[in-house]
């Protein structure tokens, strides 16, 4: 239904297009600036299969003209009485893939009483392309509650969004949530239900298989996930979220744990194992495994004490630990970078696809970095241990979320920095030198859609293809009984463990 | 009577019977109150508009959240409530005249009409129902036009049905495709062709939601097959179906049995009629030729009678306690404190949500200790701090609670809640705006400004805070932002005991006095005196001479403890009253009938409430209602 609707939108608006005059302006007083344009696509890098940057010219006109064009290739022209410029796919692609690595102009001119031109924003294309979808959630603006939740995945190289599963397809509008890929691999995800029809769903090369992880060792079932490379494990975390609501401008919700370890799960054989090494009384979170899967990275602060203003301003570290897969064992958990050195509390570790980086956020407690105004991106390079502070890509708003895509050169992360309410996927290009370029927002086909939508795109993860699940197979699947997970583990696989309540 | 007369006398009674019906929506209803009660969303935009074509009904949805938004004018509201029976009206017309008894004509066809003006006058009632009703009429009429046809065509109820389907919903197509089934058993008279299609009409009735569901939409099993109304608005949880609901619900069917069988039977008569001739040819049509005074004036007997029925149906559907919770509510909202004291009094029964409403409106009329007592607060503290209570209210309520104290986190918490379930609900948005420019947080507030901006009700709004926004020195001049910043706690984590949050609120800022007596009074109906007393020292802040609530506290204190401090003065008044109170107490104490009689002058007083109003004493309790079905993530 929805192609259909967008189907005939485009067909209207591609007749309007195509029927304005296209022929150069000759004659043009020069603004001497940028025009302004929203959303803000001006000098940044883009992938060359992205879809097209359609965008608001936010100057006086009653007519408008922009030119799109690079060394080769056809220049796209487009002339119009409205000032929202939606680029023809098309010809956009043909532009793109003719140029990568080149750069990308964009004339802009107004006419009030006579034509005027800005400077010509100058993108550049990138050589390397991006995953071609990208699977979020979203939830309407909220703090700590939610109504109405899907899961969706877009194609980035046009403007097609189709849900794998909305809540408001079953009746008790089940929360979902910590959707998680293999490798960027989209034949292997998992995702929580919670509340209704409760576990952990596990779509693997086209087979649907319903977990309850929950098991009586562990403090509750599993929370946040990361896929082994071998696609048979995942490493998850068990915790004990507490939420309390404060009066701090930039952080109006504080979710932190008081307890929290991690578990290894056999999505073949359906079992759960642990180990005194990544169960211990600290809080271990949020794990995240090398591209070799010979290493595990997680978060840790110290066991939590009683007072409840040390459960609120703990810090994390970021730490890992080495694994054989084969033998199923742990080497010694070694702290990479303490919080003590950085001054801050480290969340959300992602390893880059050839294990040389890890992208983090900081924040100044706790690791639920959402909620927090002052969440920014760092980037640790492990070859030199030293890290940074990703300045490109943040902003005075929460960045935090962040995925890489498989060839590691670009990274899509939330941020809420467009009206502080609502968070939105980044993307920014990765160069071979370890530098982020300026980020710029997922392309809408409106657009004006940033403007008006009231949805927060939770999550984003790049995949390299369309996750094959029809989203009433999916709906219909729910129904089933999760199948229970036995725990199998070592004999002293639950030593160090926080005891489950 | 000649059918003339009959038809132009009808016209005249559609437009009297028109004219009244608005000037009641007018006058008594008041579209307003149907537009705060139920919230109807409604952007311009196509991300607004996009799902509602997802699922089946969803265009009626759409329109009908469409046409509610100009209930917040009262006059447009009305005639469009009076339309909509029109609309009604115009189809049951084509559906069910024909019968040659026009008084029972008159009746069937202003049935359904007339059902619709009893639920009306619930501001509950979902209007959707009202649209699903017109376009089931509207099928089956354009239906019976088919039968009629010289050439009626087999495949008509299959290009007809889906289209009703996918505007409006399952029920649609079940009401529309039973009614179609009457129409073919009565006036398809080729019994053979008669199962030809009924078949086919009932497998397509079920196939068609069965596959939409399957296939073609992402939606629930009752979305597809059937609903009522649509039960994703929160508010839906509030409309209680009754009897009327049901009767005016299936009413096109059953209506149109009850005619096709009224039309059997006169069509039998006519033709015993026809063949009786041979007998008493002559005395007939005497008979005939000179009409009954009932025949010539039951045209008229039949208005009365519509007119009284109509009366009865509004009579018995009107909730008149919950049409005083909304008007309250919207009075609270719109901060009109004497109509809410107004509708709060005109209620002879206890109601927590406007006790809710009581204690706000005397806050807001700077008597919120002197006239505490003179609503019973059955359920204590729960009306003064919303939390405890847990009870069914709006997380508005909370929010408003707390943005009264100038608690602007916890406010913003429940409005950020309530917005969970209401997205466009302008209400809820223009506080956000107010939170964030409270905050500082421009950008924020911005926002919620574009997204009021593309609504039809916040024009006014959104032209006087936008301006804020592109000066931001306005804000400064804004007496009651800067008032809110002043009293709001900043930089804390907010404390789960209530006492504390007023403490926060007290430490940012003693001058707030209506924090102090917030808390003293939440102490006081929790029957916990020590705190109050702990902090009563701070009451010299505001009062010269402590309110009469808190010597009667005093007093209470003193009767349990010696060591209370002397210096706190209490009035001769207070004493005098206490005493005689006391006296009448102690003398039939035992008979609780007549003691609370005896009594009955100091219902007002915090003795009183100790005694026999509080929760503790009358072990009241609000059940554990959830507000909404927002779920906790």
């Amino acid at each position: 239904m929805d192609r259909i609707f967008v189907s005939i939108l485009s067909g209207i608006f591609a007749v309007s297009i195509f029927t304005g005059c296209d022929s150069p302006v000759k004659d043009y007083t020069k603004a001497e600036r940028l025009p302004v344009i929203f959303p803000d696509y001006t000098s940044v890098t883009i992938p060359p299969n992205i879809a097209p940057l359609n965008f608001i010219i936010r100057e006086e006109g009653r007519k408008y003209q922009v030119e799109i064009y690079s060394d080769k290739g056809k220049k796209i022209s487009i002339r119009q009485t409205s000032p929202e410029i939606r680029i023809p796919v098309k010809a956009w692609h043909k532009l793109l893939e003719n140029n990568k690595g080149k750069a990308l102009q964009i004339d802009i001119y107004t006419r009030k009483d006579q034509w005027n031109r800005y400077d010509g924003i100058i993108n550049t294309i990138a050589p390397e392309l991006v995953d071609n979808h990208l699977v979020y959630r979203t939830i309407g603006i909220t703090q700590t509650y939610y109504n109405k939740l899907g899961i969706y995945q877009r194609n980035l190289q046009n403007f097609k969004v189709s849900p794998l599963f909305e809540n408001t397809s079953v009746e008790h509008k089940t929360c979902m949530n910590c959707h998680s890929f293999c490798n960027n691999d989209p034949s292997k995800m998992s995702m929580h239900i919670r509340r209704f029809d409760g576990g952990t769903v596990i779509y693997n090369e086209g087979e649907l298989r319903k977990f309850d992880t929950k098991t009586k060792y562990a403090l509750s079932p599993a929370t946040y996930t990361a896929w082994h490379p071998d696609g048979r494990l995942i490493a998850y975390s068990v915790n004990h979220i507490m939420v309390n609501h404060t009066s701090y401008v930039s952080k109006f919700v504080e979710v932190w744990d008081n307890a929290s370890d991690l578990m290894l799960f056999d999505v073949n054989a359906g079992t759960v194992t642990t180990s005194p090494k990544i169960a211990t009384a600290a809080r271990e979170n949020l794990p995240c495994w090398s591209p070799d899967g010979k290493w595990l990275y997680y978060i840790s602060a110290p066991k939590s004490k009683d007072d409840t203003a040390d459960f609120y301003f703990d810090k994390y570290s970021l730490v890992r630990i080495a694994f054989d897969d084969k033998s199923m064992a742990w080497g010694e958990a070694d702290t990479v970078l303490p919080a003590r050195e950085t001054g801050l509390s480290i969340t959300h570790p992602v390893v880059s696809p050839d294990g040389r980086y890890v992208l983090f956020c900081m924040i100044d407690h706790g690791y639920f970095s959402i909620f927090d105004r002052n969440s920014d991106l760092y980037l640790l390079d492990l070859q030199t241990g030293k890290y940074r502070r990703a300045d490109t890509l943040n902003s005075p708003s929460a960045d935090s979320w962040h995925a890489w895509s498989k060839n590691g050169r670009w990274v899509v992360f939330s941020s809420k920095r467009m009206d502080d309410v609502c968070s939105r996927p980044y993307f920014a290009y990765f160069d071979d030198r370890g530098n982020f370029h300026k980020p710029f927002v997922l392309p809408q086909e409106d657009p004006d859609f940033y403007r008006t939508d009231i949805w927060n795109f939770n999550l984003p993860v790049l995949v390299d293809g369309k996750v094959e699940i029809d989203r009433n197979r999916f709906r219909d699947f729910l129904a089933v009984s999760p199948e229970k997970v036995e725990f199998k583990g070592p004999p002293d696989a639950l030593s160090g463990a926080t005891p489950s309540h | 009577m000649d059918s003339k007369k009959t038809f132009s006398g009808g016209i005249v009674f559609i437009l009297l019977f028109s004219l009244a019906v608005f000037l009641f929506f007018l006058l008594y209803i008041q579209p307003q109150f149907f537009f705060f009660a139920q919230q109807p969303p409604f952007q311009t935009t196509l991300i607004f508009m996009k799902p509602y074509l997802a699922f089946p009904g969803g265009i009626s949805y759409y329109i009908a959240d469409f046409l509610m938004q100009f209930f917040t004018v009262n006059w447009l509201g009305s005639l469009i409530l009076a339309l909509t029976l029109l609309a009604l009206l115009f189809p049951a017309l084509g559906i069910f005249s024909g019968l040659k008894n026009p008084g029972i004509e008159w009746i069937i066809i202003f049935f359904p009409v007339m059902l619709l003006l009893g639920l009306f006058s619930n501001y509950y009632f979902p209007y959707t129902t009202a649209l699903t009703a017109i376009l089931v009429y509207t099928a089956l009429y354009l239906s019976t036009l088919f039968f009629k046809s010289d050439h009626p065509r087999w495949y008509f109820y299959f290009l007809l049905a889906p289209v009703l389907y996918y505007v409006g919903g399952g029920s649609c197509l079940i009401l529309y495709s039973s009614g179609f089934l009457i129409l073919l058993f009565f006036r398809f008279h080729e019994l053979k062709k008669v199962i030809f299609f009924i078949i086919p009409v009932a497998v397509f009735c079920y196939a068609l939601p069965y596959l939409s569901f399957k296939f073609l939409f992402h939606i629930t099993k009752p979305k597809a097959f059937f609903e009522y109304y649509p039960t994703d608005s929160l508010l839906s949880v509030n409309y209680i179906r009754n009897l009327y609901f049901y009767l005016f619900f299936f009413s096109a069917p059953v209506l149109l049995l009850i005619n096709e069988l009224l039309s059997g039977i006169r069509n039998r008569k006519d033709s015993v009629v026809k063949k009786a001739p041979k007998k008493g040819k002559t005395a007939k049509a005497v008979k005939k030729n000179s009409p009954s005074w009932f025949e010539q004036y039951s045209v008229y007997v039949i208005y009365l009678l519509i007119l009284a029925l109509s009366i009865l149906f509004i009579k018995t559907n009107l909730p008149v306690l919950g049409n005083r919770i909304v008007k309250a509510n919207f009075y609270c909202a719109d901060e009109d404190w004497n109509e809410v004291m107004a509708i709060v009094k005109s209620e002879k029964d206890y109601d927590v949500n406007l006790n809710f409403f009581y204690n706000r409106a005397i806050d807001h009329k700077g008597r919120y200790l002197d006239d505490y007592f003179d609503y019973p607060q059955l359920i204590g503290s729960a009306a003064t701090n919303p939390e405890k209570g847990n009870f069914g209210l709006l997380y508005m309520y909370w929010s408003d609670y707390f943005y009264d104290l100038g608690h602007i986190s916890e406010s913003e918490k429940w409005t950020y809640r309530a917005l969970v379930g209401f997205p466009w609900c302008p209400r809820i948005l223009e506080r956000m705006v107010k939170i964030n420019l409270i905050l500082g947080k421009y950008k924020a507030a911005e926002k919620y400004l574009t997204i009021l901006d593309d609504n039809l009700v916040s024009g006014k709004f959104v032209k006087q805070y936008s301006a804020m926004i592109e000066d931001t020195s306005l804000v400064y001049r804004d007496e009651e932002i800067m008032e809110k910043r002043s009293e709001m706690p900043v930089n804390l984590i907010t404390p789960q005991n209530i006492t504390f949050r007023y403490m926060d609120l007290l430490d940012k800022n003693k001058k707030n006095q209506r924090a102090y007596e917030h808390m003293q009074m939440d102490l006081l109906l929790s029957h916990d005196f020590w705190h109050f007393y702990k902090y009563l020292p701070l009451a010299s802040v505001y009062y010269n001479e402590l309110p009469a609530n808190f010597q009667q506290a005093l007093i209470i204190l003193r009767t349990k403890n010696t060591r209370i401090d002397g210096s706190y003065r209490i009035s001769e008044g207070v004493l005098q009253e206490f005493r005689r109170f006391w006296s009448l107490y102690e003398s039939s104490y035992s008979n609780k009938s007549k003691v609370t009689r005896l009594l009955q002058p100091y219902k007002n007083t915090l003795y009183y409430y100790i005694l026999f109003d509080s929760p503790r004493v009358t072990k009241m309790s609000l059940g554990d209602a959830d507000a909404g079905e927002i779920y906790y993530h």
